[in-house]
């Protein structure tokens, strides 16, 4: 949890760091940018690709960071399995002085690949490449706690539970515990994901490109596709968690769950759960459905092409911004599990001054010497050759006419 | 015939305005008197010989070698490299050192030394002390007298630079720049001819 606030307080500082030195730094930096394919944070843990950054002075660019890190060095970690990262970033000035930068990041599948430096993207997509939260805790978020957003559920099921199950409410209580906080896994594919973005003197912009790209969940080894991605996202589209397939879902397992554990001796119970279920999908989920926002924050938050415009000529990108139970927030100090996956950063930039530099006192060399002449002499010399020529073809032509009889 | 005649016809009309410009060019030259023997006349001119500065020079000519070249004001680049002009018959003054007939600081005159000829300065080499050096400007000319001729390397004319150019010192002599002792690709030294302002009242 340190850590992760850590990570989480050290990123905000360096980027608004850099966006508000921006100016300060406009006598040395004439463009920027910056790239990272991807940076997770998951129980606190918090780690990345690293960042690739480029700037230039206005002389020299100067790029710094690994541009294709490989996954492997992702470890500690269960979100991405295998593919290709890819982060480049670049920055320029042209013969006026003035910067432009541009960025790309993205994750490619198995079997994907970088594409060459110019071409429209940075990656080739390949292989779907695998999102996983695994054993996410989701023991806090069950039904029956009052410190969830859910707890509206247990207004209208607590009757019906009492009635039902009687005094088997806290076996099922652990029942339903116990599948959340092990069966439940948030995850999902990805063929590729990238983000784009460019910054000169017209101004910055940026893309997402989404390719095969969706969400799902798990429940005691069912799964729901949750969101699906468009594969060019509008800049910060807020994508809607499915909850009515969440709750559906989670019940089945729970019944699931109920069955095995109790080993048929309280397979009548099963029969108990379906009302509950009943009341709890028709009933609870039409109750909260005005309330879709509040709760789509507080369990799943997915943005993408997430843009944020610090000055008119810079820009942030990030493909997928990923909260996983954001209402852990008020326990954890952060979303359970967080992700950005293709984040780039162009500009601001700014213009070479062009202070003339003063001249030395005397000369220290003087360069007064040449190996061949590139002076008019032997031009002159060529003319008068010419003349000359001209001037006895005249003489010779003379004679021969004033000779004739 | 008729076609013989047209070619003959068209040869002298060429011939012969070349024939009376030649003509014309011999009769000037016997009729106009060079500088040189003006300077011999009894009652010839002496040149105008400046008492004060007289302003960017633009003629320097040094008669004992043949030196006479146009000259052009110049500057150094920032990293203190002064470079003669393109065209290597002209010449180059420092436009920050002395004007020529200048009481104080040093003027500094330089121009090519062109491996293959036709430099403004090739014949530096041969200048000797007690040579006579004049820069002009319009109908002012500002004279000296060479002191001494020096080679100095690069590095030498480099580490000597403010004492051989700095405009503190000096009292308004004349400093001639060249480049010498070439080495196949690049002239490793430069010939320096100092000279001291001629007054006369």
């Amino acid at each position: 949890m340190r850590n992760l606030r850590r990570l989480g307080a050290l990123s905000g500082v360096t980027v608004l760091a850099l966006m508000a030195m921006g100016p300060a730094l406009a006598a040395d930096i004439v463009s920027r940018s910056s790239a990272n394919a991807l940076t997770i944070a998951i129980a606190g843990n918090g780690q990345g690709s690293g960042t690739v950054t480029a700037t230039h002075d206005g002389k020299h660019e100067s790029v710094q960071g690994d541009t294709a890190p490989p996954v492997h060095l992702l470890g500690g970690q269960q979100l991405l399995s295998a593919g290709v990262l890819a982060q480049e970033a670049t920055a320029s000035a042209d013969s006026d002085g003035v910067g432009s930068s541009a960025a790309c990041a993205g994750i490619a599948g198995q079997g994907g690949s970088v594409a060459q430096i110019g071409d429209s993207s940075c990656l080739r997509p390949g292989q779907p490449i695998g999102l996983t939260f695994a054993n996410l805790d989701l023991s806090n978020l069950v039904v029956f706690d009052e410190n969830t957003p859910l707890a509206p559920l247990n207004q209208a099921t607590n009757p019906a539970i009492e009635q039902a199950v009687g005094p088997l409410t806290q076996q099922i209580s652990q029942a339903v515990t116990q599948q959340a906080g092990n069966g439940g896994i948030f995850g999902g594919s990805l063929g590729a994901v990238e983000s784009r973005c460019t910054s000169t003197a017209d101004g910055a912009g940026g893309t997402t490109t989404i390719v095969d790209g969706r969400i799902g969940a798990g429940f005691g080894g069912q799964n729901v596709d949750l969101l699906d991605f468009p594969v060019h996202p509008a800049p910060n589209t807020r994508l809607v968690t499915d909850l009515d397939k969440v709750v559906g879902l989670f019940l089945d397992a729970v019944r699931r769950d109920l069955n095995n554990t109790l080993d048929g001796q309280a397979a009548p119970l099963a029969a108990a759960i379906d009302p509950i279920q009943e009341q709890i999908v028709d009933a609870a989920i039409g109750q909260i459905a005005p309330q879709l926002k509040p709760l789509e924050e507080n369990v799943l938050s997915a943005t993408l092409n997430a843009q944020t415009r610090p000055t008119v000529d810079s820009i942030r990108v990030t493909a997928i911004h990923l909260e996983v139970l954001p209402a852990a927030s008020a326990q954890l100090g952060a979303p359970l599990a967080q992700a950005d996956l293709a984040n780039v950063t162009c500009g601001p930039n700014g213009q070479v001054t062009r202070t003339s530099q003063p001249l030395p006192a005397v000369p220290t060399v003087i360069d007064s010497g040449t190996e061949g002449g590139s002076g008019w002499v032997g031009d002159y010399a060529l003319v008068a050759g010419a003349l000359v020529l001209a001037g006895a073809g005249g003489l010779i032509a003379y004679r021969r006419f004033t000779a004739r009889p | 015939m008729s076609d013989s005649t047209r070619s003959g016809g068209g040869a002298s009309g060429i011939a012969l305005p070349m024939l009376v410009l030649a003509a014309v060019l011999v009769a000037v030259g016997f009729v106009l008197p060079s500088g040189q023997a003006a300077g011999h006349g009894k009652h010839a001119r002496r040149p105008a010989v400046a008492l004060s500065a007289i302003g960017a020079p633009v003629r320097l000519v040094v008669p004992s070698v043949g030196i006479d070249a146009p000259v052009v004001p110049i500057e150094t680049s920032t990293d203190g490299v002064l470079t003669p002009p393109a065209d290597v018959d002209t010449a180059g003054w420092w436009q920050r050192s002395a004007e020529p007939g200048a009481r104080r600081g040093q003027v500094l005159v330089t121009g090519h030394t062109v491996h293959d000829g036709d430099g403004s300065m090739d014949a530096m080499g041969e200048v000797q002390a007690g040579d006579r050096v004049r820069l002009r400007r319009g109908g002012k000319t500002a004279l000296y007298r060479t002191t001494a001729v020096t080679v100095y390397s690069k590095a030498e004319v480099a580490e000597r630079a403010t004492k051989l150019f700095g405009q503190d010192r000096g009292h308004g002599r004349l400093v001639l720049v060249t480049c010498t002792d070439w080495n196949g690709e690049d002239y490793e030294s430069n010939i320096i001819v100092f000279a001291e302002p001629v007054r006369r009242a």
